[in-house]
């Protein structure tokens, strides 16, 4: 499975074309939301309606909406026991303290053997093999 | 007139009330002191009261469990995502969403906040109390 980091997900509601031609060559249940992106997304929508100003409140609560319609559209895949583990190798072996999330993603990509869709592949490289790693942002399919 | 008597024994008594005229209730000794009794206290309040027949059109009940109030239109159900392995049919890709923030000014900015924050966050240590 392909799993989806959250910028990637910004990408498709922000309609990116390279990242459509990307969609098109799997098959939609093969995309999957690691729960970690859940998360994130959730955050930073519900971060901006609770704080948002009286004259865009209005707005922002639509989006939070909104944002739960367009997640609900995934398959979701939860962080597991396995993945738990596996983040603890991760993290043992990292110790950098980097970007304590992509080292989430990482380790649930690397405990179901999943290909992680992002941008910013050298936030993956040092942790995930080239072939578990791919940029549906900038690469159109071959 | 025709009513609906209630006789219950009560300690060797007898106590008699009137189903349609709660205010008619006496007890007394034997069934047929108790009736003699009852007779008596009807025809004290029919004697000083006006019997009517009135149509009263009882309010419709809300279903149990519900308020009855109506919903407002601004309330929504939380779509939850489906979870992997779910058995529920497969979906196709929802082009629909495709694009569905592409005039939100709000929405890149908070992807691109995100991803800040992940620079910012740093692995949780447990912090040691100072002896």
């Amino acid at each position: 499975m392909y799993l989806w980091d959250t910028h990637v997900v910004g990408h498709f509601a922000n309609e990116h074309p390279v990242l459509a031609l990307n969609v098109q060559r799997v098959p939609w249940e093969e995309i999957v939301l690691p729960s970690p992106t859940v998360a994130e997304l959730l955050r930073g929508r519900t971060d901006f309606a609770v704080k948002a100003k009286p004259e865009q409140a209005v707005f922002a609560h639509q989006q939070l909406q909104e944002t739960q319609r367009l997640i609900a559209q995934f398959d979701m895949l939860v962080f597991s026991d396995e993945d738990a583990e596996m983040f603890k190798k991760v993290l043992k072996k990292h110790k950098s303290k980097k970007r304590y999330v992509d080292l989430m993603i990482a380790a649930m990509a690397l405990a179901g053997k999943h290909i992680v869709g992002t941008r910013n592949v050298k936030h993956f490289n040092d942790v995930l093999p080239p072939h578990q790693i791919e940029n549906w942002i900038d690469y159109p399919p071959q | 007139m025709t009513c609906t008597i209630i006789l219950t024994p009560v300690n060797g008594r007898f106590h008699a009330q009137v189903a349609e005229l709660p205010q008619c209730e006496v007890e007394a000794e034997g069934r047929d002191n108790v009736f003699a009794l009852l007779k008596k206290r009807i025809a004290e309040v029919v004697e000083r009261s006006e019997i009517l027949h009135v149509e009263i059109s009882a309010p419709k009940k809300p279903p149990a469990g519900k308020t009855g109030a109506a919903k407002p239109p601004n309330l929504v159900r939380i779509e939850a995502p489906r979870v992997v392995n779910d058995k529920s049919p497969r979906r196709t890709t929802p082009w629909d969403f495709y694009g569905i923030f592409k005039n939100d000014p709000t929405w890149m900015p908070m992807i691109d906040e995100i991803e800040k924050q992940r620079d910012r966050q740093k692995t949780p240590t447990m912090k040691r109390r100072k002896r």
